[in-house]
Parts: structure tokens; C-alpha cells; sequence
């Protein structure tokens, strides 16, 4: 027969402040699930892909693609400056109202890869794919979100 | 009725699990900040200005990160996961490692974009901080209802993360979700080689995405029947191979999700030390045996699911 652990047995009081707290956390989920934003994080509404895509519109890809002094373009992973793409879609509006933020990231992927040679211009590429049927129909769009270039008084 | 409702919330479960979970759950954060999300240490290099700080950064008084806080974070959350996995002042250090694993969490999230897989791992590392510390690997002996409480709150948060992102899918993408071209749109985003010529059947996708729906919706059954053992079981192992699809198809893998999930499993019954006894005494006993049995033959107390 298992020995219960040295604790004494839960009393009412116990078990009842404990149900209460699983129900809270219940609430709390379900609650912000209808009216919370993801700013009540850890408390998030659980979104992952739970936006609708209509089947008969446009999918897109965005990448952020960087220029080096020797004019090499490359686009950039999530790892290259902590910046993922997902974070840079969030932030898009501020970056399409303010293209001069893309220095900032620039200046991170630069104290990142200390050894690489400098940054002199990045860009927000979307690629747009239609669908139709849900299907790819070939057709796509490029567009080019934010543009940003080293000032020519920079060092 | 009243002893269902007990047995739900109360079920008194073996401080061995506490023991294996612990260490599961340190192991996952040693996995976690260089194999799983090796942006997350990334975000050091990020300026302040891309910092936007979500309702508990602004609340609370968090510094916005930089180079030294996001380093110092991890280097307190790895030290306190080992005494945690190893069972040495294992509620101690799971405070700590609770802690920096929050604020390790608002750095992850805290930069236009929030994960949401890691909701259930959090509260693992929490009431891990208040279960026994003289839980031992292999315990089968000494039971506890507040474990089983515990417990039973991950198990809900890990249930909650599917049951409620129908309601997510209900309110951002309307009742129309299941019919719309979002798994195409996620195939084109992160598409593989087991996913990619998906794209040519689209009715496929869309009964892919009903099917889902009611997957989720179902979820909550699992709860309910914890007095069936085996059919529990068989539920959880049926949900470690649906995240093994959708890992397959977009590489997207809910790992702390599978972590936390793994609470609802019989680990009391893994007990190393013996495992390791075991080994041994059978290699003594086959010295001159000609034709040894294979030594990785799984350990029947390993591989039992029932």
C-alpha cells in the first residue's frame, strides 16, 4: 500500500483554496482568450495560426535583406540579429512610418558579427503570392516595405 | 460524483514523477536557449528602441534588456537548473529558476511578436517550486495529493493551450477558420519536404484544418478520463505524434508544450539507479556467456504504459 508522503492529509480549507486556484487560472485562460491581447502575456490568447487566410487572396513572405560595404545583399535568419521575422512583421507599421529604425538593426547585426564588414542599407522585401482555390496561381508581387541607407555624412 | 470531482483535482500522484520532471524540465531550459530558440540570447544585441515592453515589463519595474541583463539571465537560469534536475534544494533553486525563466520569457517576447507554447512550462517550473524536496527517481512508495494537484494544473494549462486557441481561431479568423487558406499560407511560410506537395490539394488542407478544429475542441477529454489510465495514455501518446506531424510539415515542434506535457505520464516508474544496476549485475552474469543477450534491450519498467 503507498505511504502518503510525510504531510498531513489536504483538510476542506486546503482543497477548496486549491480548486479555487486551478479555476482561477481556468478563468484568467478562458477570459483573455475572448477579450486579452497578447500583452497580458503569460495570460495570451493561445493564437498560433489562428488567423483566417482567405483562398482567394494573397500570401506573403516577408524578409529584411541587408547590404554590406562590399555590396553584397544577403537576407538575414532569425539568429543573425535576435530579430525574427515574426517580431519584424509585428513592428512592421513602425518600420514602414519610420524606415530609419532598420538601422538599429543593422547596428545589431554589426555587434553580432564583429568581424563582418559593415552594414550600408537594409531592406523590408515582401513577397506576395496569389492564390486561388487555395492554390499558388504563379502570379507574385514583390514589395519593398522600408528602405534604409547608411547617410552619406555617416563614417 | 464528489469522489470523481476529488480523484479530478486530488489524485495522489508518486513523488518519483516529481523527481523525473524536475529534471525534465531543467534539461529543457539547457536545451532551449541554443538548440530551440538561440534567438532568444540574440536579443542581446538588440537596441533598446525595438524593446516594447508587454504589460508585466511596464507594471513591474523590468529594465529593457541589454547585452549584460540578457547574458546575467541565462547565466542564473542554466546555474539553477542543474541543483533543480538533480534534485539538490530542489525548491530553492526552483524559485530562482522560476524567476529567471519569466523574465528569460519577457525577453523572448517582448519585441513585437508573442510565442505562445510555453504557457504550460510555465507553470510546471512553478509548482515544481512548491512540491516536496526529498522527491527521489523510482519512487512508487510515497504518494502525495498536492503533487497530484500540481500536477493536475499543468496537465489543465497543457489542455488549455489547444482547447482554447479554437476559440483564438473562432475570434481572429472567424467561424469561417476551417475553410479559409491558412495552412497553404503556413505550408508557403515554412513548408518542408513532407509538406510542400500538400499545396496541390487544397480540399485536402481545408478537411486537414476541420479535422484540426475538432481535435482541439475534443482535447479536454483527456482530463476527464484520468480514472482509465490506459486510454489517458493512449490520448497523450496520440498528441506526441500529432506534434511530430506538424513538426514534420512546418517545423514548428511546441517543445516546452511537450515538455510540460509530459506530467501526465507514469515517470515514477523510471528509476535510473536501477536501470544502471540492472545493466551491470547482467553483464557479471554473462561473463563467458558465448552469445550475450543484446545490452540495449529496453528496460520493461521504461517501456510499460500501463
Amino acid at each position: 500500500m503507498p505511504n502518503v508522503a510525510a504531510e498531513p492529509p489536504l483538510t476542506r480549507r486546503g482543497k477548496l483554496a486549491r480548486i479555487a486556484a486551478t479555476l482561477a487560472m481556468t478563468l484568467a485562460l478562458m477570459e483573455t482568450s475572448l477579450w486579452g491581447t497578447d500583452d497580458f502575456f503569460p495570460f495570451a490568447p493561445f493564437k498560433m495560426y489562428s488567423h483566417a487566410h482567405d483562398p482567394d487572396g494573397w500570401a506573403n513572405s516577408t524578409s529584411l535583406i541587408l547590404t554590406d560595404a562590399t555590396g553584397r545583399s544577403f537576407p538575414i535568419g532569425d539568429n543573425d540579429t535576435g530579430f525574427r521575422r515574426a517580431e519584424l512583421e509585428g513592428q512592421l507599421s513602425r518600420f514602414r512610418e519610420d524606415p530609419a529604425l532598420l538601422a538599429l538593426v543593422a547596428e545589431a547585426y554589426e555587434d553580432a558579427h564583429p568581424g563582418s564588414p559593415e552594414i550600408v542599407a537594409a531592406e523590408v522585401r515582401i513577397v506576395h503570392y496569389e492564390l486561388k482555390d487555395g492554390e499558388r496561381t504563379g502570379a507574385e508581387r514583390t514589395e519593398i516595405a522600408a528602405v534604409w541607407t547608411e547617410g552619406p555624412d555617416a563614417p | 460524483m464528489t469522489r470523481y470531482v476529488n480523484g479530478f483535482f486530488f489524485t495522489p500522484v508518486a513523488l518519483g514523477r516529481v523527481a523525473a520532471m524536475r529534471f525534465l524540465a531543467g534539461l529543457f531550459v539547457w536545451i532551449e536557449w541554443w538548440a530551440y530558440k538561440p534567438f532568444i540570447i540574440q536579443h542581446r544585441f538588440l537596441p533598446e528602441d525595438l524593446y516594447q515592453p508587454l504589460l508585466v515589463g511596464r507594471v513591474l519595474p523590468i529594465p529593457a534588456p541589454n547585452y549584460w541583463i540578457v547574458t546575467g539571465t541565462l547565466v542564473v537560469m542554466l546555474a539553477a537548473a542543474l541543483p533543480v534536475m538533480f534534485g539538490y534544494r530542489p525548491r530553492l533553486f526552483g524559485w530562482i529558476l522560476f524567476i529567471a525563466y519569466f523574465e528569460w520569457m519577457l525577453i523572448y517576447n517582448s519585441y513585437g511578436k508573442v510565442d505562445h507554447a510555453s504557457f504550460g512550462f510555465m507553470v510546471l517550473l512553478l509548482v515544481l517550486c512548491m512540491m516536496p524536496d526529498q522527491a527521489r527517481w523510482g519512487d512508487r512508495v510515497h504518494v502525495s495529493e498536492r503533487v497530484g494537484w500540481g500536477f493536475n494544473l499543468v496537465q489543465i494549462a497543457v489542455v488549455c493551450t489547444y482547447f482554447l486557441s479554437t476559440w483564438s481561431k473562432f475570434r481572429y479568423g472567424g467561424f469561417d477558420w476551417a475553410n479559409s487558406g491558412v495552412f497553404t499560407w503556413a505550408i508557403i511560410r515554412r513548408g518542408t519536404v513532407f509538406s510542400d506537395w500538400l499545396l496541390d490539394f487544397p480540399q485536402l488542407l481545408i478537411a486537414a484544418q476541420w479535422g484540426m478544429i475538432a481535435f482541439e475542441l475534443l482535447t479536454p477529454l483527456v482530463l476527464f478520463v484520468y480514472p482509465w489510465k490506459r486510454i489517458q495514455y493512449s490520448i497523450i501518446a496520440f498528441f506526441y505524434v500529432f506534434h511530430v506531424g506538424i513538426f514534420a510539415a512546418l517545423t514548428i515542434s511546441f517543445l516546452p508544450h511537450l515538455f510540460a506535457m509530459a506530467c501526465f505520464l507514469p515517470l515514477e516508474r523510471i528509476d535510473p539507479k536501477r536501470f544502471v544496476r540492472r545493466v551491470r549485475s547482467g553483464r557479471k552474469g554473462r561473463e563467458g556467456d558465448p552469445k550475450p543477450r543484446d545490452r540495449d534491450e529496453p528496460d520493461p519498467e521504461l517501456t510499460a504504459t500501463g
